[in-house]
């Protein structure tokens, strides 16, 4: 039982126990409550300011705002394969050494020479097709056909990849017709959101959202490629003029970048 | 989030420290001042410089009444948060006469550290070992109730094992003290007996700074051996420790009281910022779960000597060796941010 006087700094409480030796013991307890009020914070604000000692005059500055954007790299990302060296191959003769050493050059200086020395005639003009133009060369016979242990040579002038004709099939470069330019979204947008909301119309090839290199803070534009031309038109009439948090996007297709 | 930048303080900022309702910010500094602003503004309340030398250690009591410096001039001081006034109390002089007197307790050591119990009966402080002093944990009864006749009374003294301490705080029961050594371990003492523990060694390099959680259930260690080290005050000290690997040497480390973030600062050695490029006097977050490095914020032009996270969790203000404070209040999208979603969303990518 118990008894509290309420209302009042001090409570008093009165209860009763029976000991271990069984006798009846009164205790009373008296606490003494101290009042805080609830807006000390706002009296703190209203007392006196000092300056004890040598003053000092210091008024808070603002500084440059500050993005508290968090960079989070997935350890989770697929391990790029390792791409094992490439093989050399003689162009002359096939062995595993550089064209330059090999040590029959000399003889197979010329085609005609090549050709007396290590491969049936070619069929025509005796002018070497490569294999990816060999099906609609003229004859259906090439170094490798039957009856000719050939050895591919091309002694065509080299292009560089990048600068040779595209064929049909072959990846879609960043100038490709399928890729869509996306501007005017926020600096907090990033690929997987975007790669997300353009995923819905067709297959996105690529992604990328352009960045600042030291900040790593998105510049505002970013790239979508399509597989096909008929998804990024579709995906061009959806989204743009369409709004992307508190901004609205522009899409356009990607002019090349000469 | 914009920084409100303030510069009291003419040499390296000591200590950065909130009181229990968040509104003011307490800083010391080598310059012997010490500054206390209104911490949603950033401007001055008041400013008091009564210490002979640089001021080392700062701790508030929970009403905000009084709050008790520690200098490089062997004194501790105790002030009236109010009036900036050193306290008054009665004591005996050399004479043996009783006087009453501003309460500035001289000392034999340099005392390096203190902070108050969690029930604001006793108090610990941490002497240094310069001077051929001994390094030692100090224990001392306080009753600031009535800041007209404050009592003081020198209660015990512990020694360590073996490195000197650096820093000690008290855990949550108030019976146990955790302390930083200089070697680089943590070790556990019991108040009532004076013995240690428990020791353990988790940093390679000497520890700067040791700071507790609001609940004062586990603590985390910021080294020079560039990382900061989560623990609980209960356990072994091996197992459930959480690393963080900063890139450079840290200063101090604070616990976030309402998210899973770890900030701590840090930066080369100002002898060495002349002899090496880059500073990186950043200040790092963390996932106090998962460890990772989610972002760092910058701007500072010395190395960061003193990190505090607001009682509320709405900002955080980082102290450096240039002296300036950076007030930094949190904005929508740090409220937002959830690392379980980004993992998830880093799950469905890779799938």
């Amino acid at each position: 039982m118990s008894e509290a006087a309420t209302e009042s700094p001090t409570t008093t409480t009165t209860f009763y126990k029976i000991r271990d030796d069984g006798k009846k013991v009164k205790i009373t307890r008296t606490v003494t409550s101290e009042f805080v009020p609830a807006s000390m914070i706002e009296e703190r604000k209203n007392w006196p300011r000092y300056a004890h000692g040598n003053e000092i005059n210091v008024s808070p500055k603002a500084d440059q705002e500050i993005n508290l954007n968090f960079l989070v790299k997935h350890d989770k990302q697929p391990k790029k394969a390792t791409v094992p060296a490439a093989k050399v191959k003689c162009r002359v003769c096939g062995s595993n050494h550089m064209t330059i050493n090999c040590p029959i050059k000399d003889k197979v200086i010329s085609p005609e020479n090549l050709i007396n020395v290590s491969a049936p005639a070619p069929p025509a003009a005796g002018k070497y097709v490569s294999p990816s133009r060999r099906a609609a060369g003229p004859g259906a016979g090439g170094p490798g056909a039957p009856g000719g242990s050939g050895i591919p040579v091309n002694l065509e002038k080299f292009v560089p990849p990048g600068v040779r004709a595209m064929r049909p099939g072959m990846m879609h470069s960043q100038d490709s017709e399928n890729t869509l330019r996306v501007s005017n979204i926020p600096e907090t947008v990033d690929e997987h959101r975007l790669r997300r909301k353009f995923s819905t119309v067709g297959q996105v090839v690529r992604c990328h959202v352009s960045r600042h290199h030291d900040t790593n803070v998105g510049r505002g534009f970013a790239f979508v490629a399509y597989a096909t031309r008929v998804d990024a038109e579709r995906a061009k009439e959806r989204f743009n003029g369409m709004p992307i948090d508190q901004m609205i996007m522009h899409v356009d297709f990607a002019q090349p970048r000469n | 989030m914009i920084p409100i930048v303030v510069k009291g303080h003419e040499r390296p900022i000591n200590q950065l420290k909130y009181n229990t309702d968040g509104d003011l910010l307490f800083s010391i500094s080598h310059d012997r001042r010490v500054c206390i602003w209104f911490s949603d503004t950033g401007e001055l309340f008041g400013t008091t410089d009564k210490h002979g030398g640089a001021v080392n250690c700062i701790d508030i009591d929970r009403k905000s009444t009084f709050f008790i410096t520690c200098s490089t001039d062997f004194a501790i001081q105790f002030w009236n948060l109010k009036t900036g006034e050193l306290l008054e109390y009665e004591h005996e002089n050399k004479e043996g006469e009783v006087v009453r007197g501003p309460m500035r307790i001289k000392y034999s050591a340099i005392p390096r550290f203190l902070q108050i119990h969690p029930d604001e009966n006793k108090l610990l402080l941490v002497q240094d070992t310069k001077m051929n002093q001994p390094s030692a944990i100090v224990i001392y009864d306080i009753d600031m109730h009535d800041l007209e006749n404050p009592v003081l009374k020198q209660n015990k003294v512990i020694y360590p094992k073996g490195s000197p301490y650096v820093k000690a705080v008290w855990t949550y029961d108030g019976k146990r003290i955790i302390a930083a050594h200089q070697d680089g371990s943590v070790s556990r003492t019991c108040v009532e007996t004076g013995e240690c523990e428990l020791s353990a060694k988790v940093h390679n390099d000497n520890i700067v700074d040791l700071q507790m959680s609001q609940d004062r259930s586990y603590f985390i260690t910021a080294s020079r051996d560039e990382t900061a080290v989560l623990l609980p005050v209960d356990g072994d000290f091996q197992t459930m420790k959480k690393k963080f690997q900063g890139d450079t040497g840290l200063n101090s480390a604070a616990i976030s009281p309402i998210k899973d973030i770890i900030i701590a600062g840090g930066g080369k050695k100002s002898i060495e910022v002349t002899t090496s490029s880059g500073g990186k006097f950043e200040a790092h977050f963390f996932n106090k779960l998962f460890q990772a490095d989610l972002g760092r914020v910058g701007g500072h032009f010395g190395p960061i000597n003193s990190i505090a996270i607001h009682p509320y969790g709405t900002s955080y203000a980082s102290g450096s060796e240039d002296g300036t404070i950076r007030i930094h209040h949190f904005d929508k999208s740090y409220f937002e941010f959830d690392y379980n979603e980004v993992i998830k969303e880093g799950v469905e990518d890779t799938e």
